[in-house]
């Protein structure tokens, strides 16, 4: 009786032994796999928070959004954008500083904005933005994921993607709003007379997917509001000059018309 | 200089000559001290404890041992905590010693609360034993606040937001409620002042509270009244419980076998099927969909479904506590084998059944019940967390733009994915069957959007009963294939 429940013991005992040596074994390709999975995590997140983010400055793709924002998906910014600003660290620490601290002013003219505020404005918590340090760094490791398409060593297979919809009613309806208020003056639609001052913008839905190589349509039209001279339609060369396509309106306003507008095909 | 004469004469009235040999006697006595050296022959005896207090003061050891450890890598700040439990999976053993912290806390829970339903069934709450029984039911309180204020610490959606709805209970309690909730959560919601509040609560208040209980607990049981002996034929009790068992070897062994056998399958269980959960860092500008309490408090869930206000649900959740704390004191009888308290039995039954079954209730309530599109993406797309379209394999996402509900001859399209549209494509019809809308078309777009990570988005278009516009609602998650290849089961989905 004793002797047996000493055996078990011992059993026991070795098991134990036996069990801590094998995940000791394990460890370190889990450490490795863990590190890998990590990695993945905090560009998917990147992923996301960019999409939320950035996208509409510096583009889908990070090809950059006319004078909103510079390509980051780029050959330049991966090889000679660090001598350029005279950064001595690792681009990734450039870009984790620049994204939380934003940009005062542009370094390039073509970016320099309005003067008014921040070309691209701080996105840290503790410099008043919207994001964690994690968040941050997250988004800094999916900028950085760009730079093995940027130098061209892989390329993406690309599908062809449908057209997406904007057809919530309300955002359409408060779209054709701000298109009579805001831009009526100068265009007009197939049911609305308008101004003479731009192009008709009737079948402008279809249209603009055409445009600029790369800019779907949403992007096409909003970049036409927010940088005429981005693309220029055909005979308008010169008017542009006074009477630039624009208007001032907020980020709804622009989401909104440019829904309704996409409607019109 | 030690002097040794002086050191025994300031523990023990007498003064021992010899020195050479005080050591090994001093230890054996040191735990001679703390236990007994004989037992009656039940303590052992499994059928009677079903071991289940020392499993208790087992997972407990391991709480703590654990904790310890874990205290080292923790930060119990907002900007870091989440980072700090996440980093821990790079730390070599970090991930064992996190998911071995969350196993042992619910075993601990699960454990203590079987072993009170032993006790209440073996009746050995009465006579003399009424005051272990007290401090046995507040030992359980505090286990359930240890496990409830170390379920905020890893500052995920789930835990923030469970400890949010959790504390605001006590905000409903008339006079003190706002008083008390700004107290728990350190302000008006819980922020740094909140999770450091919870973190001191979890490693130093309620740890410190336990040891002292515990030993009185453990003195009462051990010391005091023995264990209770079953309630048995008075022949066999004479030759059982009359016959004693000594500490060493026979009862030590004992419990060193199950403490061995408890952490091999324990560490089993950890290494190869279990990962404590970390899901979305915590986000108080963002109300997740679902709140889930913790398991442990479902049952309080499901109450507060079915009751029309929260101070009544409140009340209905404090009482049984209270009912339970002074259980010696209102079922005074004699002891009886269970078998002859037909109305103690029926009582029992029905309070597990209807633990069970608000538990139930209480894990349902998550579920949308609605059928509007936007439950319905966010039943299949969660905002917060993992939904259907994590659970294929990255290598299954094959590109494309796949209609959901037709089908494909075209595109070869990997099983898992072929299923996954199925799935979309069966509670599309769940909802168009419900009438909501009259008439809806789906998409599943795949893209690659940089090497190893695609972005997947699920583009809805409806048209609702009452209005004849089509409205398209689409959500968007990415996937990465970073470490696919390995094999192990430490890498999370
Ligand atoms: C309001 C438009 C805007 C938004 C939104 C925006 N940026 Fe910028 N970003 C800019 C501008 C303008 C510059 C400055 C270009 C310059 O200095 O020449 C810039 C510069 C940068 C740079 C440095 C590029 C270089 O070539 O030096 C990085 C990296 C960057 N942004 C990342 C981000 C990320 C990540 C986000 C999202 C969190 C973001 N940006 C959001 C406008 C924006
Ligand atoms: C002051 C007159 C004026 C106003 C106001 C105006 N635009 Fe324009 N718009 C133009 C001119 C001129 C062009 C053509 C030059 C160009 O492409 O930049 C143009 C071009 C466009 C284009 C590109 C058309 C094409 O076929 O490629 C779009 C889209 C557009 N505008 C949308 C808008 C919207 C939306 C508003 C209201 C928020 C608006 N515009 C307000 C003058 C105006
Ligand atoms: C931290 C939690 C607890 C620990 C570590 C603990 C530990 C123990 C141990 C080791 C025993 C010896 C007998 C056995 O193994 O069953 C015991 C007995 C006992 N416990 Fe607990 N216990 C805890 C919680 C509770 C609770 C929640 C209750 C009831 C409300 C309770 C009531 C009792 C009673 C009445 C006895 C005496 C049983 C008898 O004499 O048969 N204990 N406890």
């Amino acid at each position: 009786m004793e002797g047996r429940e000493r055996r078990r013991l011992t059993f026991l005992g070795l098991a134990l032994c036996c069990l801590l040596f094998i995940v000791g074994q394990q460890e370190e390709r889990r450490l490795e796999a863990a590190a890998a999975v990590q990695a993945g995590e905090a560009v998917v997140t990147g992923a996301r928070l960019y999409s939320e983010n950035c996208r509409k400055c510096h583009g889908s793709r990070g090809e950059g959004l006319g004078q909103l924002g510079p390509a980051l998906a780029d050959q330049h910014f991966f090889t000679g954008r660090m001598a350029e600003v005279g950064w001595l660290l690792d681009l990734d620490q450039y870009v984790a500083a620049t994204v939380a601290g934003g940009r005062m002013m542009a370094t390039r003219p073509l970016y320099a904005g309005n003067g008014t505020t921040a070309v691209m404005p701080p996105w840290a918590l503790d410099q008043g933005g919207p994001l964690r340090v994690d968040e941050i760094i997250a988004i800094s490791r999916f900028v950085m994921h760009w730079r093995a398409t940027a130098l061209g060593t892989i390329i993406l297979p690309v599908i062809d993607l449908p057209p997406a919809d904007r057809g919530d009613p309300a955002t359409i309806k408060a779209g054709g709003k701000v298109f009579s208020t805001l831009c009526l003056s100068c265009h007009a639609l197939p049911d609305l007379p308008g101004g003479q001052g731009g192009p008709t913008l009737a079948g402008i839905g279809v249209a603009a997917s055409g445009r600029t190589p790369g800019l779907s349509a949403t992007e096409y039209i909003r970049q036409s509001v927010l940088i005429p001279d981005a693309f220029v339609v055909e005979g308008y060369d010169e008017k542009t000059d006074t009477q630039g396509c624009g208007a001032l309106l907020s980020e709804v306003q622009l989401e909104a018309v440019t829904a309704f507008l996409l409607q019109r095909n | 200089m030690y002097n040794g004469d002086f050191f025994q004469s300031s523990l023990r009235g007498q003064q021992r000559v010899e020195a050479k040999s005080q050591v090994l006697p001093g230890i054996s006595s040191f735990f001679f001290h703390l236990r007994p050296r004989h037992y009656p022959a039940g303590s052992i005896q499994f059928s009677n404890t079903l071991y289940l207090g020392f499993f208790t003061a087992l997972f407990l050891a391991v709480e703590v041992v654990t904790g310890i450890l874990l205290m080292v890598y923790y930060t119990p700040t907002p900007a870091s905590a989440y980072q700090s439990v996440q980093a821990l999976a790079l730390v070599p053993f970090g991930q064992l010693l996190r998911d071995l912290h969350r196993l042992g806390g619910d075993l601990l829970v699960l454990s203590a609360f079987l072993h009170m339903v032993r006790v209440a069934i073996s009746g050995s709450y009465k006579g003399p034993r009424r005051f272990t029984w007290l401090t046995g039911s507040v030992l359980f309180f505090l286990v359930l606040a240890l496990a409830f204020s170390g379920y905020l610490l890893p500052w995920d959606q789930l835990s923030y937001w469970a400890v949010t709805v959790g504390t605001g209970l006590f905000g409903a309690l008339p006079g003190i409620g706002s008083w008390l909730l700004e107290i728990l959560r350190g302000g008006p919601e819980i922020g740094a002042g909140g999770l450091l509040r919870f973190y001191v609560l979890h490693v130093v208040l309620l740890p410190v509270a336990v040891l002292p209980l515990l030993a009185v607990h453990y003195y009462r049981v051990a010391r005091l009244h023995g264990i209770s002996p079953p309630i048995c034929t008075a022949a066999r009790r004479n030759s059982d419980n009359l016959r004693t068992v000594s500490l060493w070897p026979t009862v030590a062994v004992r419990e060193l076998q199950l403490t061995l056998l408890t952490l091999f399958l324990l560490i089993a269980i950890v290494a190869f099927a279990y990962d404590a959960p970390l899901g979305e860092p915590a986000n108080p500008l963002r109300t997740p969909s679902h709140i889930e309490a913790p398991w442990f408090f479902l049952w309080a869930q499901g109450l507060l479904g079915i009751c029309p206000a929260t101070l009544p649900a409140l009340v209905l959740i404090i009482t049984p506590g209270l009912l339970l704390l002074l259980l010696p004191w209102y079922d005074r009888r004699q002891r009886r084998p269970f078998g002859q308290r037909p109305w103690f039995a029926l009582a029992l039954l029905v309070s597990l059944c209807l633990l069970l079954v608000l538990t139930f209730l209480g894990a349902r309530i998550q579920q949308p019940i609605s059928h509007s599109p936007e439950t319905l993406l966010d039943a299949l797309v969660p905002v917060d967390g993992h939904g259907p379209l994590h659970t294929l394999a990255y290598d299954e996402l094959t590109l494309g733009v796949h209609t959901v509900g037709s089908v494909r001859t075209d595109t070869k399209i990997s099983s898992g994915l072929e299923q996954l549209l199925t799935f979309i494509d069966s509670r599309l019809r769940g909802a168009a069957e419900s009438q909501r809308f009259s008439e809806s078309s789906s998409v599943l777009i795949i893209e690659t959007i940089q090497p190893e990570v695609k972005r997947i988005t699920l583009r809805q278009s409806v048209r609702l009963k009452d209005s004849t516009a089509a409205r398209t609602f689409e959500r968007t998650v990415y996937r990465h294939g970073f470490g696919e290849t390995s094999l192990l089961s430490g890498a999370k989905k």
